[in-house]
């Protein structure tokens, strides 16, 4: 996948809550919750990035 | 004729690769079972014939030990961590929340501390799931009973206690951790101490979001409790075979009843002593064994000793300074008094009826 991309690694608890999550750790795609609770695989994250610029 | 045609559905969706893979795993629990039946004679073989060791020597008597319990103990956690993946690939903190929203107090707290146990939790997220229920309306002991109950009741922790001293202890510890659990979060609530949780948390109440989830196929599942398997058996499997070897040395070599005058029935001080010692230490079920295991052998009571391990394992520094972010000092307090004094009550109750 060759994107430009922001990427960015939020620690402010405040900001996390931002999002519907309940459990770390999480990824946040084009400000949509993509995943939380595990660690997603490579394909996973693929999928999750695919479907968000569908979007 | 309805049921002929689920059945066609399933059928399809049934292909030759799952039955493969059930059948590996039917056939991979059998070989455990026997593998499990032959270790106590295959321990001693080894160590009197092969090694010609002496079943009385101190030596002798440890090494059998070691090559009992660390394999026992070993497979025991596969099969357990296995197990409690597979459960827990059904629970998602997301369920929890939706099944214990509008749950009354005494019956939220039962719920929810049942919930602590299956629901996959690390106490990194204690934060976000603490606001994620809070904003949703769930009481706030209901919402600690969650949060007591996840790390007090651990799976390596009741597996080790299965494997050196028999279902009976490892039940008593599951169901006192459930019951302090439920106790502190419902008492906590009584207390009516909602000031003291951090403002911006109450600011977001009823802001939740739905959060959608995705399904599961059987096979998923069982790749979950696999997943589960690697991570922590990888991570606590030296910590396992030191504490192994730590308590086989004391099994041979320390003379039974060392420990009773300091921590046997008698002196009844030592269950808040072991509590208090044990707050602030901090370890993982399977490094905080050992002692445990020497404490009871030698001669400590049994309450004190679950006393210890439940206060280490279950009130942990890490996670209280987590909560701090959401809760003021005033109320971290009161969780940490509550949950200690409960330790303490199984404490006495065990040695008193034990």
């Amino acid at each position: 996948m060759a994107l430009e991309a922001n990427i960015e690694h939020v620690h402010d608890m405040k900001k996390i809550m931002a999002y519907p999550i309940l459990s770390t750790p999480a990824l946040v795609i084009n400000e949509k919750l993509a995943c939380s609770g595990k660690v997603p695989s490579a394909d996973e994250v693929r999928a999750y990035i695919t479907s968000a610029l569908a979007q | 004729m309805a049921g002929n045609v689920a059945q066609r559905t399933e059928k399809s969706i049934w292909n030759g690769q799952s039955y493969r893979r059930i059948l590996t795993l039917v056939l991979g629990l059998g070989l455990w079972g026997l593998v499990y039946y032959w270790l106590q004679p295959a321990a001693d073989f080894v160590t009197f014939r092969v090694l010609g060791l002496a079943a009385d020597s101190h030596l002798g008597s440890s090494v059998a030990f070691f090559l009992y319990d660390a394999p026992k103990v070993m497979m025991l956690l596969v099969l357990v961590i296995f197990g409690i993946g597979v459960i827990r690939s059904f629970f998602t903190a997301e369920r929890a929340r939706s099944i214990l929203a509008g749950k009354r107090e005494f019956v939220g707290n039962i719920t929810a501390a049942s919930l602590g146990i299956v629901t996959p939790f690390c106490s990194c997220s204690a934060c976000p799931l603490f606001i994620g229920f809070v904003e949703t309306g769930i009481p706030l002991g209901v919402t600690l009973s969650f949060l007591i109950a996840s790390p007090m009741i651990n799976e390596v922790a009741a597996v080790l206690l299965y494997g050196m001293f028999g279902w009976r202890i490892a039940l008593i510890y599951v169901v006192t951790g459930l019951f302090i659990a439920i106790l502190a979060g419902w008492v906590i609530g009584r207390l009516k101490v909602e000031r003291y949780i951090e403002g911006w948390v109450l600011e977001r109440r009823n802001s939740a979001g739905e959060v959608a989830e995705t399904a599961m196929s059987f096979e998923d599942r069982v790749k979950y409790g696999l997943n589960a398997v690697k991570e922590i058996v990888g991570k606590v499997w030296p910590f396992l075979l030191g504490g192994i070897a730590v308590g086989a040395i004391i099994h041979g070599y320390i003379p039974d009843g060392m420990l009773a005058a300091l921590m046997g029935k008698a002196a009844w001080w030592s269950v808040p002593a072991a509590v208090i010692i044990g707050v602030p230490v901090y370890s993982n079920a399977a490094g905080i064994f050992p002692v445990i295991q020497a404490l009871i052998e030698k001669g400590a009571a049994l309450g004190t000793a679950l006393a210890f391990m439940m206060a280490v394992v279950g009130l942990s520094l890490p996670e209280t300074i987590i909560l701090r972010r959401v809760l003021r000092w005033q109320l971290l307090a009161i969780f940490v008094g509550v949950v200690a004094v409960g330790i303490v009550a199984v404490g006495f109750l065990f040695n008193a009826i034990l």
